[in-house]
């Protein structure tokens, strides 16, 4: 059938294109999964401070008898804030090439999806989830990075 | 008039050589066929595999390397049987179904390809799958060496990564 081999190859294109797209933006994602580590472990922190004064409370005080108790209190300041620190900045150059070249793979999966003599609503859901996704690593990246970069050990 | 399409998977609705859009309604296809002054339409059915087409090779290579050594890239139809059906319809009612059988690759044009209702008035014309031994052989050497060069590739990065790591 005329037009059957076109229409292959535009479905191949867009099915090809949003499965790169997701590639990039899940190599976009990784900054903003390090500031999520990164304020999770802030709040890991105050749940184990707060865990350990609750012990402290149970047993009256008596606990801080005891040496190893005392040394739980000197918790190390986690290796996450400079290996998230090298991330950002790392990313610096990258972030825009990542976010450009995610939209594009969104926006050719949606283009190259219509017409195809197929069912393309849920192609089209995921490239627009896939927008979204890289919207949100644009946003924490840019608003996060001044503020990560900024932070001394 | 709602044509609906039950299990159709790569099977492409086309009617006077346009592909139809295909639409969803909760789990079940369905195209709009454009009707004539007595409610008669006339579908084609038509299935492919990519690799039946000239310079399936290239077109093959290509989608690997765009597609990351094959990973990225859509799969490609297991069953590379061929499929060209007319259907003429020319009963009075507002929807239709078509039921596709998928042939068994390792045994092509057994049966009929589509079902229609019962009662419904319809003329099916070839309709049954035709076998491709062509680009069935064409795809089992793309996955032979498709295989291959990943196994390749990968053995590739491990040795370039060892040599930088020991300099």
């Amino acid at each position: 059938m005329k037009g059957l081999e076109s229409l292959q190859l535009k479905d191949r294109v867009g099915g090809t294109a949003l499965r790169i797209g997701w590639l990039i933006g899940i190599a976009a994602f990784v900054p903003t999964l390090f500031y999520i580590l990164y304020s999770a472990m802030g709040y890991a922190k105050l749940i184990y401070f707060s865990a350990l004064m609750l012990i402290v409370l149970a047993t009256f005080f008596l606990i801080l008898l005891n040496e190893n108790f005392r040394k739980a209190f000197e918790a190390e300041v986690s290796d996450i804030l400079p290996m998230a620190q090298k991330v950002f900045a790392a990313y610096n150059a990258i972030m825009p090439i990542l976010l450009i070249l995610g939209l594009t793979c969104a926006v050719v999966s949606i283009v190259f999806s219509a017409g195809n003599g197929k069912q393309t609503r849920r192609r089209r859901v995921s490239a627009a989830m896939l927008i979204i996704f890289l919207v949100i690593s644009a946003v924490t990246y840019y608003v996060a990075k001044p503020k990560l970069i900024g932070v001394s050990v | 008039m709602k044509v609906y399409l039950i299990n159709r998977k790569d099977v492409i609705v086309f009617q006077d050589g346009k592909a139809l859009k295909v639409f969803k309604e909760k789990k079940y296809e369905y195209v709009l066929p454009k009707v004539g002054e007595d409610n008669e339409f006339e579908l084609n059915f038509v299935k492919k595999s990519e690799f039946s087409r000239p310079l399936w090779w290239l077109y093959a290579a290509l989608f690997w390397i765009i597609g990351i050594m094959g990973f990225c890239t859509s799969a490609y139809s297991k069953n590379t049987d061929s499929l060209n059906c007319s259907m003429k319809y020319t009963g009075r009612g507002n929807s239709l179904r078509v039921t596709f059988y998928h042939s068994n690759p390792k045994y092509a044009s057994q049966g009929a390809a589509l079902t229609v209702d019962e009662g419904e008035r319809v003329l099916l014309r070839n309709c049954s799958y035709v076998a491709n031994p062509k680009a069935r052989s064409r795809k089992k050497i793309y996955s032979l060496l498709s295989g291959f060069a990943r196994l390749g590739v990968i053995i590739l990065i491990i040795f370039l990564g060892v040599s930088a790591i020991t300099g």
